[in-house]
């Protein structure tokens, strides 16, 4: 075999909290496609952002055709060459498609664009992918899968030797899937280095050469595809000593059907979501980040427009379609980011727990709050969940995260809706605050209250779940018992079959 | 509370010396728009003989009273994070179709009542615009400060309506003790105003959507609906102002509603603490800012300072005070 074009030598890198790589070593070939693989949080992302010079190393070297270079910032990594074409693109939709792909390198001509060949270039640079697109189009007349090309197109213009594709297919369709594989194998043929992150499976077996895996920030293992299997991979992602499911939990007895969701769909994001909640069920929404999990329970909070579809809620024992703007009523929500939608930061823990129950609060002499009633409930809750605070009136903002998200559960207990959606539920929180949360989703179980969960963490979600429903690009692909595997699960978010 | 656990008393500790220092001075914050009054009350007095005195401070409250009313409205628009730039307008299309109605041989109670609904349904169309149709409050209320003031222009012929009945003036205008009856309605709003925003679910609802309109939303706040009325709000109070002005001017006219208004309004809420990014600011507060720039506005009318440096000043006022609450918020 040739020499290695780029060599990435003991990589290391923590975040506060977090060592997120501990020193991960890789080699790609020119004319490779090399996969890198790992479940959410393995440091796929890190790894790559070191690479394209967004996060600096602690340790270690990058080696670029024999030489060490220093990679800083975004443009020293497209000074040696690399490219990035980013699974969130970063689009300015009412552009069109020439000032898209040029506006960090329009062709001058007496300090004005040259629209002539601005346009030129961009025509010849979307044929390469085996586009005919017209360059003035506006980027938001395009489906989804048409600006993931032209954000290929773009991170091609510099003619990189070395290209990352990080979940490129994530919003295509299938014929725009087989074309981008196309590109990507002309690029091999080029002779360019290609690195191909991916939960999916089943493309890495199609298009990858080699695969490395990474997890809890180590490379763990790899090798060339036509030596493996798909359960090799997957043993590898989640680590073969931790496979026996090791969360027992007693088994709950399941109530009457509380809410069912049927044909839900948005376009380009969620397709036909059809599933049950049970009273006393802890539902698990598992799949690979960006597989529209969030995007569900978005749609089904009412927080995001739908294009189709019913929520039905059930009133003494009988279904009814309710509006999606007033699921509020009924169910309780933790979003994923506990800061931008889950708090009122400059607020005290007071006002951020009463915030969805205040019409109750004002029972007694309407429009007026009930304060004493306000803090009994605060202090019942604080109580309950063992919040740490120096007082009701402290601001939340200086909580910790655990804290913090027990605030908000503490202010849908107020409520005590029927159904709670948790989304990612322990995300950023240390150990004990995780097992805190576990140990309230339990409980709000037992006592018969019915819930999704969402979360990254496959250990996590198997903790709580009584059944999973694993989702993969925008679809529930399959529903799965309690007794599911580890190994059943990350084969089904990966998209095996 | 629930501070049984060692562990958990340590943790509470630590916390609450961290938030022992932003709290004071959140806390100290409230009062810097009454302390601010009471120092430039007491420098005017110092330079300008005769200033000090009560029946001299009842008639800078009567002469602000409209812009403080004005005020409180804006307050409430401000809070969600939004701005009302067409309170002036709608003041003084309501006030021109009241005193025409009065004019014309009209009751005047039903004068009073037509110059608080036409601001109100105005406010209202704002409201509309904002909640339910996602429109830039800036650009909504611009246009409708545009559209009513040309409006009050073109129904009036650039001509004031006066010679409105001695009943409407006189009972506005009579005092009840020694103060004025449009002092007592400032003060009775902003005590309303302010018992609502700090006791009431309207009030808690009004600053989480301010806050963060996202988490609201999450949360189950009927934000539309808080939007609408804010803005609803802000339009009646802009009547209320009408009829305060009409009385005090004897007449109604199209220079009620001129665009430099706006100025006095955002810079009163400003001073009074009243945030631009939403979220922070009380009713009283802003009607203590009104007296502040009308007290600013007199000195310099006193030291014979031209209209327009009145308004540099004005401007620089609203820029300082802003830059402030910017720089607090970044920290």
């Amino acid at each position: 075999m040739t020499e290695p074009y780029l060599k990435m030598v003991e990589i290391k890198k923590s975040f506060p909290g977090v060592q997120a790589l501990k020193g991960v070593s890789f080699e790609a070939y020119p004319g490779e496609i090399l996969a890198l693989v790992g479940a959410n949080g393995a440091g796929k992302s890190t790894l790559m952002n070191i690479q394209g010079g967004v996060v600096h190393p602690d340790e270690g070297q990058i080696i670029i055709g024999g030489q060490v270079v220093i990679i800083n910032s975004p443009l020293d990594a497209a000074r040696n060459g690399i490219a990035f074409v980013h699974q969130e693109m970063a689009m300015l939709p009412t552009m069109s498609i020439a000032d898209t792909m040029f506006i960090s390198s329009f062709p001058l001509k007496g300090g004005l664009i040259n629209y002539k060949e601005t346009n030129e270039r961009c025509v010849k640079a979307l044929r390469r992918l085996g586009f005919n697109f017209d360059p003035s189009t506006k980027i938001r007349n395009l489906s989804p899968g048409d600006q993931q090309m032209v954000e290929i197109a773009r991170a091609l213009l510099s003619n990189p030797r070395i290209i990352i594709f990080d979940e490129p297919t994530s919003s295509l369709t299938s014929r725009e899937k087989e074309q981008l594989f196309e590109v990507i194998k002309n690029l091999k043929k080029e002779g360019a280095v290609v690195i191909y992150i991916s939960h999916l499976l089943d493309e890495v077996f199609r298009i990858c050469d080699r695969a490395i895996v990474l997890r809890n920030g180590e490379t763990v293992g790899g090798g060339f595809i036509k030596d493996l299997t798909y359960d090799d991979i997957v043993r590898l992602m989640i680590g073969s000593k931790q496979i026996s499911q090791y969360y027992t939990r007693g088994t709950r007895s399941f109530g009457e059907t509380v809410m069912q969701v049927e044909g839900l769909r948005r376009k380009w994001v969620i397709e036909n979501i059809n599933f049950s909640l049970r009273k006393g069920e802890v539902v698990g929404l598992w799949g690979l980040l960006g597989s529209g999990r969030t995007e569900v329970a978005r749609a089904v909070m009412g927080l995001d427009p739908i294009d189709g579809g019913v929520v039905r809620i059930n009133f003494n024992g009988k279904l009814k379609a309710i509006r999606p703007s007033d699921a509020n009523h009924w169910v309780g929500m933790l979003t994923e980011n506990r800061r931008e939608e889950g708090l009122l930061l400059p607020e005290s823990v007071r006002h951020n727990m009463s915030l969805a129950n205040l019409a109750a609060l004002t029972k007694n002499h309407y429009p007026f709050i009930d304060h004493k009633l306000e803090n009994e409930q605060v202090k019942k809750y604080v109580d309950k969940l063992e919040i740490r605070i120096s007082s009701p009136e402290q601001k939340v903002a200086t909580l910790s995260g655990g804290n913090q998200q027990k605030v908000i559960v503490g202010r849908w207990l107020q409520k005590n809706p029927l159904i709670y959606i948790m989304d990612e539920p322990t995300r950023g929180l240390d150990v004990g605050a995780k097992a805190d949360i576990r140990n309230i989703i339990n409980e709000l179980a037992e006592s018969g209250a019915a819930l999704l969960v969402i979360s990254s963490e496959i250990d996590e979600i198997m903790a709580v779940s009584d059944r999973y429903l694993v989702m993969n690009r925008g679809h529930i692909v399959l529903e799965l018992p309690a007794e599911a595997t580890k190994e059943e699960l990350m084969a089904a978010a990966a998209g095996v079959r | 509370m629930t501070l049984e656990k060692p562990k958990a008393q340590v943790t509470s500790k630590v916390q609450n010396q961290a938030t022992a220092l932003p709290n004071r001075v959140g806390q100290l914050a409230r009062f810097v728009p009454i302390i601010l009054l009471v120092v430039v009350f007491a420098l005017i007095s110092l330079f300008v003989p005769y200033f000090f005195s009560l029946t001299n401070f009842i008639s800078v409250l009567l002469q602000c009273s409209a812009l403080a009313v004005l005020a409180i409205g804006e307050t409430a628009v401000l809070i969600t994070g939004g701005i009302d730039l067409s309170m002036p307008g709608m003041m003084a299309l309501g006030a021109i179709f009241g005193a025409m109605y009065m004019k014309s041989g009209g009751n005047p109670l039903v004068a009073i009542v037509i110059m608080l609904v036409i601001p109100t349904i105005l406010g209202a169309i704002n409201g509309l615009s904002v909640s339910r149709f996602n429109m830039i409050p800036f650009v909504v209320t611009l246009a409708m400060q545009a559209i009513t003031s040309g409006a009050a222009i073109w129904v009036t012929n650039q001509i004031s309506i006066s010679g409105l009945p001695q009943v409407f003036t006189n009972t506005m205008l009579s005092n009840v003790w020694i103060i004025p009856v449009p002092v007592i309605i400032v003060f009775v709003l902003a005590a309303i105003v302010q018992v609502f925003l700090t006791r009431s679910i309207w009030g808690r609802w009004l600053y989480a959507t301010g806050i963060n309109i996202r988490t609201s939303r999450v949360s189950g706040i009927p934000t539309t609906r808080v939007l609408f009325l804010a803005y609803s709000f802000a339009g009646l109070m802009a009547g209320v102002a009408g009829v305060i002005l009409t009385a005090r001017l004897a007449s109604a006219g199209a220079t009620m509603g001129r665009d430099s208004v706006v100025l006095d309004i955002v810079s009163s809420a400003a001073l009074g603490g009243v945030s631009i990014m939403g979220g922070v600011g009380t009713a009283l507060n802003a009607v203590i800012g009104a007296i502040l720039i009308t007290l600013i506005g007199n000195v310099m009318n006193m030291a014979n300072v031209s209209y327009y440096l009145t308004l540099v000043v004005k401007g620089l006022v609203v820029v300082i005070v802003v830059a402030i609450d910017a720089w607090r918020r970044r920290r």
